[in-house]
């Protein structure tokens, strides 16, 4: 039952043995897998056979395919196009068209043939002859073939190279997600930056590596970390001028750079970069908008960093930033705690056996383990020589201890060796040669003289141990002061032979350490003052004694009331501690007072400002009598209604350590054996002892404190550990953020932690995981949330900034979305906090007065905003709730959130990875699927011409036509629309066009056969799914065609006896709705000259780029023209102005078009 | 009330439902095709899920109604009229719009009004 296809009768002329040819000639060419290799033997081809002249214009992505320089041939490359190339571009066929030749002296000299992809020109070859006769029309059907062929290889390479970019982009992205955690995991900074640079190396395939570190805030010198196939190398990098390189420009401008190809297509110069190096990206590290470094990655490929690369790139720079922050957070809490743990027991030592140049040396020593040096050294202003102007750089100094390592003559870039043990004796054991060398060599009284520490510039004088030891100029110092009660009264300094040895978190380091060695000096006069008096040492002894084993400030001031009175023969006291943070005095415990005066002394309000005597005492630091002159007539009232200042003795002594207030005791002198007119000398006694209890008091205040923060700093690393933990060792996302919000609580102490994800498509938020919640409440609060129903976490997710409301003391989580603009206060502006320090604004008191606070905090990265976090916090310190705490808590809840940012970051973007690779994949499926079934040759009927054009949307539509050869003399047309896209789409295609293949060879009306299908569609048609089909059956004799529309636009019939056009309207309804629908069938007759052109809404529906549709009235006028000759040429004209009018926008639709033309006879 | 709009390229649509009498009042304004038909499901399906069966659709400003669109509405009207309990009336419906419909047979599955008052009358 099949018709032999005929010859096409324009083809008839043709020399079959250059056709023949042009099919060996493509065989050959599809073996050849290298795109080159087949461009060279066109053109070879082109060359040999006409020996001419080819001339070829390449547009952009063509020239990127093609590298030129290996196509080794006797063709110039054009920048210009000759006119004939100009007219083959424009109308993209071959010129001239070898229709128009005809003969022997029409035979063109010149012709230009395009290379046409997708309607696009991707270059044009020009080919002229030199010596013999033009080209025969055979000649040009031969070029135009070899065009094709062309054409065919590059749109098969193009789509390899597509293909393959998209892997690799997915590939990649999957690597990221798998080194993420491994960044983020690893606490030691050198370790991180080691392991990022060999995972980086290692997954991507680049040949250099690097990450550039900055030292605090100094980006002129950064830490190189680099991997190359030499193995991991660490050095300093140097910045030269600003811009000369990608490093500096990326650090000046924090941005990335892409350098494609260091060739042709970069600002810096070429030296830079290492050989073979053909593209580079430096991306900045940052940390807010604190710059931590930079990641060089480097490729001896060009054009290898594509855009969205580039992006997967951002991530993991984002990533390493956050790993580095935790890492120099873990170290320098590290650091510090065990300095001030050693420091401590060094000092503990002291005792009368040890002298104070015994306790500095081991000091020194101790030293060694946390600070690299060559030489330290601590000099002590000599008070014996020059009384009480004991601060002026113009007095001597003495060597107090030195260190010097041994090795140090064999390493060192000394410029002549030094005998060590000439050198300490002659300078410790002689004191004037000391101060002589303090007083030559000026770098570190500078420092005295400045009172902050400072590390030595390479072109800075020298300091003595330098200038000692005859290092070179620019070697390395750090030199700390050491203060007693604000006065200076030595310099510990730091020497490296090596330049720019120390940075800021040594400074930091060698600042503690100055410190302690202060306390240490206090400790040291106050023992040995004390010593004098065995009675006074009883009572430091004690003193210090029973604040020792003490772990709690409420405890220790307690024994220290109590124990004050007893030993020092006073009535009364009692003790008020500073919390630096509001500003305010608390008592803390009294001793020796009534009920009535302990009561009194609690409630005195004495916050900033408020309180002459204790504003004194912040300011002179000194210990202030109560009179009439410190205490208002209000508070002399109020708090001391028993006590006659004109006769009784109250006076408030300051508690310092380091030089810091930490609080005031107040004792009560009435009846002792001290008063207004006691002589000198009983006062100073007095004094003295008090004085040193007080400094005892406070050396165990500042102990627990420090004790505190340790605990506290140590804390905030383990917990950011911990949630890194779970960030790597769990793969679902609810699984992390649920692992989050339960550790949080555990980790901070907050009563209830709930986490709301943004949905960016949906503009919503999504409950997340939770804890502390009943279920009730979560319902009741909602699951899915609109921006404007919860204006406390709407503000957090806009502002992006950390805020809190004050919450009620019974206040419920479902009041929370009542919580409007005016509640609530910005505490902390995300984007301020670069240095990774809390940066907290207090717009009100109640972050520290009130108990319970709701904090809300954004989860973001690279300012996008992927959710929101909220904690109720309930402070569990009994009393005033303290608001160190409160911003240690929320630092470590931010460094959380920024965990869970990575984590949402990498899930959101796995599932994309994942999901367009399923889309594509099957779109791709649904394409072939649609392409399969439409039929794969056109029927050739002698007195007919058909042809049909089918062009499938991106998105694949549900267009299809078929053609069925019911018998001899009839041929069945379909043309169809399923109301779906996708795979959806092509699967319910297919059922439609089995259906209508089976009923058509039953039934032979049209009407009958679209029932049939109707009701066989019906159980598989949901979701309103339909389908709108036109069926026409063609006699060929006769030229009658009886048709059915079901909902279908109307073919359009074009008849010479008539002007106007015929529309083939609906006789029915689309199928796949209601069963038992009316169909009927109508009937033309189709004579010689008639045209009937079917079509899908693809057509008439396409939108032009400014919004308009193509419309039935386009196609009605092309139809009703009358130079087009046959359906194939009217086809063109229909689907050339449909793509015209849309202007390289994308069809929303499938285009289909099925056309018939009986010919006259 | 429910305002939503989306937006793609040149595709605009925008959604408001207001309650009114017992019924539902859907305004659009844009494109219904195939990148908005989804959101249009989502909203009518929204209302349906309530037991609000009685939707009255404002097409005033539809200006191009795509099959995608057309099988939207097929499908909520197919929901509504499930159990006699209500159905999917469209008012002020633009010529060109109407034109789609009568294009696919799909005129008699709705019935068409110019105003509110004869909508709600009709149920």
């Amino acid at each position: 039952m099949s018709i032999q296809p005929l010859k096409h009768s324009e083809n008839q002329q043709y020399d079959y043995t250059k056709l023949g040819e042009l099919i060996s000639l493509s065989e050959k060419l599809a073996s050849q897998s290298d795109f080159v290799t087949q461009f060279n033997s066109v053109i070879n081809i082109l060359h040999n056979r006409y020996s001419c002249e080819i001339k070829i214009w390449l547009s952009e992505p063509f020239l990127q395919l093609v590298r030129i320089d290996k196509v080794n041939l006797s063709l110039s490359i054009l920048e210009q196009l000759s006119p004939i190339m100009k007219k083959a571009s424009g109308e993209k066929q071959i010129i001239p068209n070898p229709q128009s030749i005809t003969n022997e002296t029409d035979f063109p000299l010149v012709l230009a043939t395009p290379i046409v992809i997708e309607d696009e020109v991707w270059g044009i070859i020009q080919v002229e002859k030199t010596e013999q006769a033009g080209f025969s029309r055979e000649d040009v059907e031969f070029i135009r073939g070899l065009s094709f062929l062309l054409t065919m290889g590059i749109d098969q390479l193009w789509q390899k190279i597509h293909n393959d970019r998209l892997h690799h982009s997915i590939a990649h992205l999957r690597s990221i997600v798998e080194i993420n955690p491994s960044i983020l995991s690893n606490l030691d900074r050198d370790g991180l930056l080691n392991s990022v640079v060999s995972l980086l190396y290692q997954n991507f395939g680049l040949p250099r590596v690097n990450i550039f570190t900055t030292r605090g805030d100094d980006t002129h010198t950064l830490v190189q970390t680099g991997i190359s196939g030499d193995g991991i190398e660490i050095r300093l990098f140097h910045m030269e001028e600003r811009g000369s390189n990608p490093i500096s420009w990326c650090i000046e401008h924090k941005d990335f750079i892409v350098i494609n190809d260091t060739h042709s297509d970069n600002p810096f110069p070429l030296t830079y970069f290492e050989r073979d190096i053909q593209s580079e990206v430096v991306l900045p590290l940052l940390q807010g908008e604190k710059l931590m470094g930079v990641l060089e990655l480097c490729s001896d490929q060009v054009n290898i960093f594509e855009p969205e690369i580039i992006n997967n790139y951002t991530l993991i720079a984002d990533t390493i930033a956050v790993g580095l922050r935790n890492a120099n957070l873990f170290r320098s809490e590290h650091l510090s705690r065990l300095v001030a743990n050693r420091l401590q027991e060094v000092i503990g030592t002291l005792s009368v056996d040890l002298s104070l140049d015994d306790v500095f040396h081991n000091f020194l020593d101790e030293m060694s383990n946390f600070i690299e040096y060559d030489g330290c050294a601590i000099w002590l202003i000599d008070t014996t020589a020059n009384g009480s102007e004991r601060y002026e750089v113009s007095t001597s100094f003495q060597l107090a201890a030195v260190q010097i390592k041994n090795s140090i003559s064999e390493e060192t870039n000394q410029k002549q060796p030094v005998d060590l043990n000439y050198v300490l004796d002659s300078y410790i054991l002689n004191k004037d040669n000391a101060k002589d060398l303090f007083l030559a060599y000026p770098w570190a009284a500078e420092v005295v003289n400045s009172r902050v520490s400072k590390i030595r510039d390479p072109g800075s004088p020298y300091e003595p141990l330098g200038a000692l030891l005859d290092f070179k100029k620019d070697y390395s110092a750090i030199a700390s002061p050491l203060l007693v009660k604000d006065q200076a009264v030595g310099v510990l300094v730091f020497i490296h032979h090596m330049a720019e040895h120390y940075d800021n978190e040594t400074k930091s380091l060698v600042s503690i350490i100055a410190s302690y060695a202060s306390i240490a000096i206090e400790n040291a006069r106050l023992y040995f003052v004390a010593h004098d008096q065995a009675w006074v040492s009883t009572v430091l002894l004690q003193v210090a004694e029973a604040t020792q084993s003490i772990t709690s400030i409420d405890e220790l001031m307690e024994i220290v009331v109590n124990i004050l009175p007893e030993l020092m023969g006073v009535e009364a006291c009692t003790v008020f501690l500073w919390d630096p943070s509001i500003d305010v005095f608390i008592n803390k415990g009294s001793n020796g007072l009534d009920e009535e005066q302990s009561t009194r002394l609690k409630a005195w309000d004495i916050s900033s400002g408020t309180t002459t005597v204790f504003e004194k005492l912040k300011e002179s630091k000194g210990p202030i009598v109560l009179n009439s002159d410190t205490i208002s007539e209000e508070e002399a009232v109020n708090i001391f209604p028993n006590y006659d200042f004109e006769k009784d003795l109250l006076i408030l002594f300051p508690l310092i350590t380091q030089n810091s207030l930490c609080g005031a005791l107040l004792v009560d002198f009435t009846n002792s054996n001290l008063n207004i007119n006691s002589s000198q000398e009983i006062w100073d006694e007095k004094y003295t002892l008090i004085q040193g209890a007080a400094h005892q008091a406070a050396i165990a205040i500042e102990n627990l404190q420090l004790v505190k923060s340790q605990e506290e700093e140590a804390y905030i690393s383990v917990a950011l550990l911990q949630v890194a933990q779970a960030i790597v060792s769990l793969n679902q996302l609810d699984e992390i953020l649920g692992t989050i919000v339960r550790i949080t609580p555990i980790l901070v102490g907050v009563k209830r932690c709930i986490i709301y994800l943004w949905d960016e498509k949906e503009v919503l938020f999504h409950q997340s995981q939770y804890y502390g919640f009943s279920k009730s409440e979560l319902e009741l609060m909602g699951q899915v949330i609109k921006g404007n129903e919860f204006p406390f976490i709407n503000e957090i997710h806009q502002s992006n900034h950390v805020i809190y409301h004050a919450l009620e003391t019974n206040e419920s989580p479902l009041a929370w979305n009542e919580i409007s603009i005016g509640e609530f206060h910005i505490l902390e502006e995300i984007k301020s906090d670069g240095n990774g320090d809390l940066s907290i604004r207090i717009d009100d008191h109640s972050l520290s007065t009130r108990e319970r606070i709701l904090i809300g905090l954004p989860i973001s990265i690279k300012g996008e905003n992927l959710g929101v976090m909220l904690i109720e916090e309930e402070d569990l310190i009994k009393g005033a709730p303290s608001q160190h705490i409160r911003e240690k808590r929320i630092e470590i809840v931010k460094g959380i959130t920024q965990q869970a940012a990575i984590a949402i970051k990498n899930e959101l973007l796995q599932h994309d990875a994942v999901k367009s690779e399923i889309m594509e994949r099957e779109l791709q499926l649904a394409r072939e699927i649609q392409a399969a079934f439409l039929p794969d040759k056109i029927p050739e009927v002698p007195g007919w011409d058909f042809d049909v054009r089918w062009q499938p949307a991106r998105q694949v539509g549900g267009d299809f036509y078929d053609i069925l050869i019911l018998d001899r003399n009839k041929i069945g047309f379909v043309i169809a629309d399923v109301a779906d896209k996708g795979m959806p789409a092509a699967l319910f295609m297919t059922l439609i066009r089995t259906l209508i293949r089976a009923a058509a060879l039953e039934k032979p009306a049209p009407s009958s056969v679209l029932k049939q299908v109707n009701e066989l569609l019906i159980p598989d048609a949901k979701n309103g799914m339909f389908v709108t089909v036109f069926y026409g059956v063609l006699s060929l004799e006769s030229g009658k065609f009886v048709y059915a529309n079901c909902g279908h636009n109307p073919p359009i019939f074009k008849q010479t006896q008539r002007e106007e056009l015929i529309e083939l309207t609906r006789t029915g309804m689309a199928l796949g709705i209601f069963s038992n629908i009316e169909i009927e069938d109508r009937e033309v007759i189709i004579n010689p000259g008639d045209w009937l052109m079917s079509y899908t809404d693809g057509v008439t529906e396409a939108f032009s780029r400014k919004d308009e549709m193509f419309g039935t009235e386009r196609l009605f006028n092309i139809m009703l023209g009358t130079s087009f000759r046959n359906p194939k040429s009217l086809l063109d004209m229909i689907e050339e102005s449909v793509l015209d009018f849309i202007d390289g926008a994308d069809l929303s639709d499938d285009m289909t078009l099925v056309a018939i033309f009986r010919k006259n006879q | 009330l429910v305002n939503e709009s989306i937006f793609k390229g040149n595709t605009v649509m925008e959604v408001s439902v207001t309650p009114k009498d017992n019924c539902n009042i859907v305004e659009l304004n844009g494109r219904i095709d195939s990148f908005t038909a989804p959101k249009l499901s989502d909203i009518l399906t929204e209302i349906t899920q309530k037991n609000i069966y009685r939707i009255i659709l404002d097409m005033r400003d539809v200006n191009y109604v795509s099959s995608a669109g057309l099988r939207v509405l097929i499908d909520i009207q197919k929901t509504c009229k499930k159990f006699n309990q209500g159905e999917l009336i469209l008012i002020n419906i633009p010529q060109r719009v109407f034109e789609t419909f009568e294009l696919a047979g799909f005129v008699p599955l709705f019935k068409f009004f110019n105003n509110v008052n004869s909508a709600i009358e009709a149920f």
